[in-house]
């Protein structure tokens, strides 16, 4: 289960919503420390490039975060991104997320991330041990600190 | 002389999410190999490793998977990232 420290989970919504302008998609990563792995007190924006229907990170951005990354000794545990609609992972969700390592957590929120700030319709899945997703009830996937 | 050469085996760390893991490998075998070494080291499955690449430590040189790792520009003891190609991920 990963435990999001105060804050994340607004400061998660404020970038969805600034930069989607209800009429792109976004996305952040959730960052851990390497000791800590599964208690997430850090979101980053990436560089990414979007449109209404989709999101692409900024693969030059991605090798200088795993510089960044390395250097405070911290690791992506998950990302999350917003979908115009409904929540789901779509095909191509499954097959380009940021990483690609078993235990990977990827989260969707819908309708631009304008809904309330919480997790109730988001869909949440997780990577397994045979490169495929592992669909998780996101109340026991990710518990918030209040 | 070819006996000495055919053993030398030297090492180089990937960085992939934040973490350096070593990985060993011989000057003269083909880019793609080390690149497939580097991806089992961090279990990224081979129906996974399409977008990616190896790069050099500038982030923008790729590892040519069709030359040898020295014509690549691979030097011991240097530090590679294991990113995607390309810009890519989610979308509906």
């Amino acid at each position: 289960m990963l435990t999001l420290a105060p804050g994340v989970l607004g400061t998660t919504f404020e970038h969805l919503r600034r930069c989607g302008a209800d009429e792109r998609e976004c996305v952040v990563v959730w960052v851990a420390s390497i000791e800590n792995p599964d208690y997430i007190d850090e979101v980053l924006h990436p560089a990414h490039f979007a449109s209404a229907v989709r999101c692409d990170f900024d693969p030059a951005w991605i090798g200088e975060l795993w510089l960044d990354l390395d250097h405070r000794r911290r690791t992506v545990r998950a990302q999350v991104h917003s979908h115009p609609g409904c929540a789901y992972h779509s095909a191509r969700d499954d097959q380009f997320p940021l990483i690609h390592t078993p235990g990977f957590v990827s989260v969707v929120i819908p309708n631009f991330a304008n809904g309330h700030i919480g997790l109730s319709n988001a869909y949440v899945t997780e990577r397994d041990g045979d490169g495929g997703w592992r669909h998780l009830d996101a109340y026991e996937a990710i518990k918030e600190v209040s | 002389m070819a006996q000495a050469e055919a053993a030398v085996h030297l090492e180089v760390g990937v960085l992939y999410n934040g973490m350096t893991r070593n990985v060993r490998y011989h000057p003269r075998e083909l880019g793609h190999v080390l690149f497939e070494r580097a991806c089992h080291v961090f279990e990224i499955k081979p129906p996974e490793r399409g977008p990616l690449a190896l790069f050099l430590p500038d982030n923008a040189t790729e590892v040519r998977p069709d030359v040898t790792v020295e014509e690549a520009g691979v030097r011991p003891d240097t530090t590679l990232i294991l990113r995607p190609r390309e810009a890519s991920t989610g979308a509906v």
